[in-house]
């Protein structure tokens, strides 16, 4: 059993500043440093795989806004006919039965 | 040397290009007086980029897309009538029937017209132009590539496209539709 004043000089103790031994920053920063730095194959490919798929994503998704316009295009296109054909057909004025009877009949 | 030969090809390539494009230049400045506007410029390259990565399934569009060279659309609607100077259009047309285009279908009505053209080529028809004026609207459709009337009345029904029945000659579509009518009046 300790008394008081004993477990405060312990703890005093063992929390009292320690001067950390000489050069131990520097080598924990280059291990950490030396952990981090992958090999320059890997960095390189990593590189290369980015922009791979960089270059794919670009090219998908003009290929997409090509489809969207070459749709609207063909849209267009198929509207623009059926609207001529609507408008001639109704701009045609097509004789009656009597008026063709009385035509024949001359 | 070397130098000089690329340039002279990239010089005929894109003497070709313009050869076959409609001549646009003077549509300029149309898309801000328009209350609605549509702009599209299709080559053969960007179909062929399109063909790789395209969604459709069973490869009609790819099939569709590999008969196409050119694909130019302009389309301008206005809020009011004559916002766009009617002699442009006018040129425009006389233009394209100056060229080497078959007139398949010609309507004139008041303050407007109706324009089909076919673009003859070697092995047959080489795509059209449709050159449509209103008193609000134009539009400009100038399609080519290997498109015959077979192919584009097999087309219908797909991609928004009509089925629409087309006689293989030159003269304009109204003809036999107004005899299809007649015969279904006489019918009724």
């Amino acid at each position: 059993m300790i008394d008081e004043h004993e477990y405060e000089a312990r703890m005093r103790e063992a929390l009292r500043p320690i001067e950390a031994p000489r050069g131990l920053e520097d080598r924990i920063l280059a291990k950490a440093v030396a952990r981090k730095r992958p090999s320059p194959i890997l960095q390189w490919a990593a590189i290369a795989a980015a922009l791979l798929i960089g270059a794919f994503g670009l090219m998908a998704w003009r290929s997409y806004q090509i489809e969207k316009q070459f749709r609207l295009a063909m849209n267009i296109t198929s509207r623009k006919v059926t609207h001529i054909q609507h408008k001639l057909v109704i701009e045609i004025p097509l004789p009656n039965r009597s008026e063709r009877q009385n035509n024949n009949e001359n | 040397m070397k130098t000089r030969n690329f340039l002279c090809i990239l010089g005929l390539a894109s003497t070709l290009f313009a050869e076959q494009a409609l001549d646009l230049s003077a549509l300029k400045g149309l898309e801000a007086k328009a209350k609605d506007s549509t702009s599209i410029d299709l080559g053969q390259d960007t179909l062929k980029l399109m063909m790789g990565f395209a969604s459709d399934s069973n490869g009609e569009l790819q099939r569709l897309a590999k008969t196409i060279e050119l694909i130019q659309v302009r389309t301008f609607e206005f809020e009011k009538d004559n916002m766009y100077n009617m002699a442009d259009m006018e040129a425009l047309r006389q233009k394209v029937k100056a060229s080497d285009f078959v007139p398949f279908l010609t309507h004139k009505e008041k303050g407007g017209f109706t324009e089909i053209l076919m673009r003859k080529g070697p092995k047959g028809l080489r795509g059209f132009v449709v050159l449509t004026a209103e008193a609000r609207e134009i539009t400009i459709i100038n399609i080519i590539g290997d498109l015959d009337l077979n192919t584009l009345s097999k087309l219908g029904g797909k991609f928004g496209i009509p089925d629409i029945q087309l006689e293989n000659n030159s003269k304009p579509a109204k003809a036999p539709k107004a005899k299809d009518k007649d015969k279904d009046q006489d019918e009724n």
